[in-house]
């Protein structure tokens, strides 16, 4: 119970200070953001394959132009055929008028790039087309759009179609005339079954968009929230090797162990108050992290207990190397300096500021990387946000971690003395 | 009487660096009696404060032990720790926290809380003259408001026995008096034992009921004022400064041949400051100046000054050490 008093008094002191903010949320989010931004893929992971909106202005409404226009549809993936592939969704932006669109809107729609392009079958398509003249049909689009070679092969494949139809519709029509009394009935069965014939020929060319394949390792903010969170983490957890050497000064510490405190129950509570303030570090940096996210379509994963395991490793970590460095330095000037040192040493070489799985990185710094407890950190991070991992994927990582604390600990508890 | 603190053998040796090996405190034995003021005088770098920190648990004695209430410091160290209350020489405070937030944590460390803890920090308040400023940070406050936030703390468990460390060191003439007043507040109306240490003499001599006076870490007198005193010796020593020119071997002759004086004797002096100091020892010193004066006129001896010292701590360390107190 003394320990978590001792923990509550170091937080409590920690927060007395208003300019904790400063390095606790203000400049980790600005640095967030810029490394992220640095780290590329436009701050996130992996987004979903484009579909592009075509209009379809129908003017004639007849048996044909109604089968070229399901000739369109269903066609290409990547391709929207409005209105009639519209969904709850309204993919089409149709708002709250799905049922037609005009050829104004159509051409409003293609001004404003909210459609890739646009085509009106005029009216007398479906007469014209029987009476073998020619049959109209107007395709706009906007030059600029890379996706408009898509859409031409659609209508042209459509018209391809279509035009099956009607050579099976006027061969019926001949062989009514002359050897079966003009018998319509044939005619409407023969064009029904070439539709559904050329439904599925001739051949057509289907574009697949491949999607796009998630890197197996962080990018972007999914880099930089646990790369600079943990570094700050780092920061905030080592200063207390400094708060240490002060409270020796100030003879805090001199006089709480004068108090019927044990070693243990003060070694337990400075170890609390520093491992407690690297946690709030996580929060503040994964909320930023989350809030920035959700503008720009990041996620950190669907595991947040495997993400929680490895702050609380990393935390434990660096806490009890800060109780280790505390019986190194002697002053405070000494702590603040190795801290700086430290944290900027180890930070890069572990992966905190780019991932150390990028192509460019050579082999020996990922070797080098081990002796820096961020390589394990952000092993972690790794695993559970873009190898989908979950908690199999931090217990390696973790098991390093708790292991070098558990060394520092020993370590800081046989060297820790109230008076130096 | 009842001892409350049992001290034997108590011994501190230090290694330096380079090997050698200091001994700070020398095999201190000593019993502190429940409700008196017991004060360790000496001067700085004597040993004090470390016989202090090891009586208290702060740090290990390399032989010997102490026992406070019967509880041994370095075999039971939280029984023995329980019944101090501890005021170090510095201002031991969490500067960026208030007052009552530091009365609030050093309580709790000594097992107090709730309204229990709450009731006794107001009495604390009370008793440092500071309830109306417990809100703000210690970092405002003056260094004698420090002093008497850093005394309170040591007062909040009521201990048995309360130990000062040169508690009044750097502050002004008037909080010096308001802890002296304290210290004496407290083992009248609360019936404390309190064990102090300075290296101010008047302050032994006003607050203490008895007195060590250690020296290279070690006790080498030890007793109540009056009997201190008498070790001192019952003559008041009479101080003459005549010009080195006309001192002469035949003055301490004369001298010692006036009614009243005992002895007499050249004074060692380290300094050549064309000055011979000539002791006087007489039963009533003042009694016997006019006819010392009388004498050495009669000789041809111009006396520059004379300084009449009465028998007090500082004489009685300065004949166990040949050297002054503040040296």
């Amino acid at each position: 119970m003394k320990a978590l008093y001792i923990a509550l008094n170091d937080i409590r002191i920690a927060f007395s200070d208003r300019s904790i903010w400063i390095n606790l949320l203000v400049i980790p989010a600005a640095l967030i953001f810029v490394i992220g931004l640095a780290n590329g893929q436009s701050l996130g992971g992996p987004s979903a394959a484009p579909r592009y909106p075509v209009d379809v202005v129908d003017q004639d409404q007849s048996p044909l132009s109604a089968a070229f226009v399901n000739a369109l549809v269903g066609q290409q993936p990547s391709l929207v055929i409005c209105p009639q592939e519209n969904d709850a969704e309204d993919v089409c932006a149709l708002g709250s008028d799905p049922g037609v669109i005009s050829a104004e809107d159509a051409q409003s729609r293609l001004d404003q790039s909210r459609t890739l392009a646009y085509l009106v079958i005029d009216a007398g398509f479906g007469e014209a087309l029987r009476a073998n003249q020619a049959a109209h049909i107007t395709y706009r689009s906007g030059e600029s759009m890379t996706a408009e070679s898509i859409a031409q092969q659609a209508v042209g494949t459509a018209a391809q179609r279509v035009e099956g139809i009607v050579s099976a519709e006027q061969l019926a029509r001949r062989i009514a005339d002359d050897v079966l009394d003009g018998d319509d009935a044939f005619v409407d069965s023969m064009r029904a079954n070439a539709a559904e014939l050329w439904s599925q020929s001739p051949v057509t060319i289907h574009e697949e968009v491949a999607p796009v394949e998630k890197p197996d390792f962080l990018v972007g903010l999914q880099q930089s929230v646990p790369g600079i969170g943990s570094m700050y983490v780092m920061f905030l957890i080592l200063a207390g090797a400094s708060t240490l050497v002060q409270e020796r000064r100030l003879w805090t510490l001199q006089r709480l162990s004068a108090a019927p405190v044990t070693k243990a129950d003060i070694i337990l509570g400075k170890l609390l108050a520093r491992f407690a303030l690297g946690m709030i570090q996580y929060g503040v940096a994964f909320a930023v992290g989350l809030t920035y996210g959700r503008f720009l379509n990041v996620s950190f994963g669907d595991n947040p207990v495997a993400l929680l395991i490895v702050m609380v490793a990393f935390s434990l970590c660096v806490s009890t190397f800060t109780l280790f460095m505390a019986t190194l330095v002697k002053t405070e000037d000494q702590a603040s300096s190795l801290v700086v040192l430290v944290t900027l040493a180890l930070a890069p070489i572990g992966g905190a500021w780019w991932s150390l799985d990028l192509e460019f990185i050579p082999e020996f710094m990922r070797t080098l990387s081990m002796i820096s407890p961020f390589k394990w950190v952000i092993d972690g991070f790794r695993n559970v946000i873009a190898l989908d991992q979950g908690i199999a994927g931090v217990v390696g990582p973790s098991a390093v971690l708790l292991g070098i604390g558990a060394v520092f600990f020993v370590l800081a508890v046989r060297r820790f003395r109230v008076i130096e | 009487m009842e001892s409350i603190v049992r001290v034997s053998g108590l011994t501190k040796t230090y290694t330096r660096q380079d090997g050698s090996v200091v001994q700070a405190v020398r095999g201190i034995d000593l019993d502190i009696y429940r409700g008196e003021v017991f004060s360790l005088l000496g001067p700085n770098g004597a040993g004090k404060s470390t016989t202090i920190s090891m009586i208290s648990g702060l740090i290990p004695p390399t032989a010997g032990d102490a026992e406070i209430g019967g509880h041994s410091i370095t075999r039971e160290p939280l029984q023995a720790k329980a019944l101090i209350g501890v005021v170090p020489q510095e201002v031991a405070l969490y500067p960026m926290l208030s007052a009552r937030r530091n009365l609030d944590f050093f309580g709790r460390m000594y097992g107090l809380s709730g309204a229990e803890l709450s009731k006794r920090i107001d009495e604390v308040l009370d008793v440092i003259d500071l309830k109306d400023r417990q809100n703000d940070k210690v970092e405002t406050f003056s260094g004698g408001m420090k002093r008497r936030v850093n005394i309170g703390v040591g007062l909040l468990h009521r201990p048995q026995l309360i130990y000062m460390d040169e508690p009044t060191v750097g502050v002004d003439p008037q909080s010096r008096r308001r802890i002296l007043d304290t210290v004496l507040r407290l083992r009248g109306e609360y019936g404390m034992t309190v064990l102090y240490t300075t290296h101010l003499m008047e302050e032994a001599q006003e607050l203490s009921d008895r007195v060590a006076i250690i020296d290279n870490g070690a006790i080498i007198a030890l007793g109540t004022l009056m009997e201190l005193m008498s070790q001192a010796g019952e003559e008041d020593i009479l101080v003459l400064t005549v010009a080195k020119e006309r001192a002469n071997d035949s003055i301490v002759g004369v001298l010692q041949a006036v009614e009243g004086v005992s002895r007499a004797q050249i004074e060692p002096s380290d300094t050549d400051n064309g000055e011979v100091k000539y002791a006087v020892y007489a039963r009533l010193g003042r009694r016997a100046l006019p006819g010392v004066l009388t004498a050495m006129n009669a000789a041809g001896v111009d006396v520059m000054s004379v300084n009449v010292r009465e028998p007090d701590l500082e004489t009685l360390f300065l004949a166990l050490t040949g050297r002054a107190l503040r040296e």
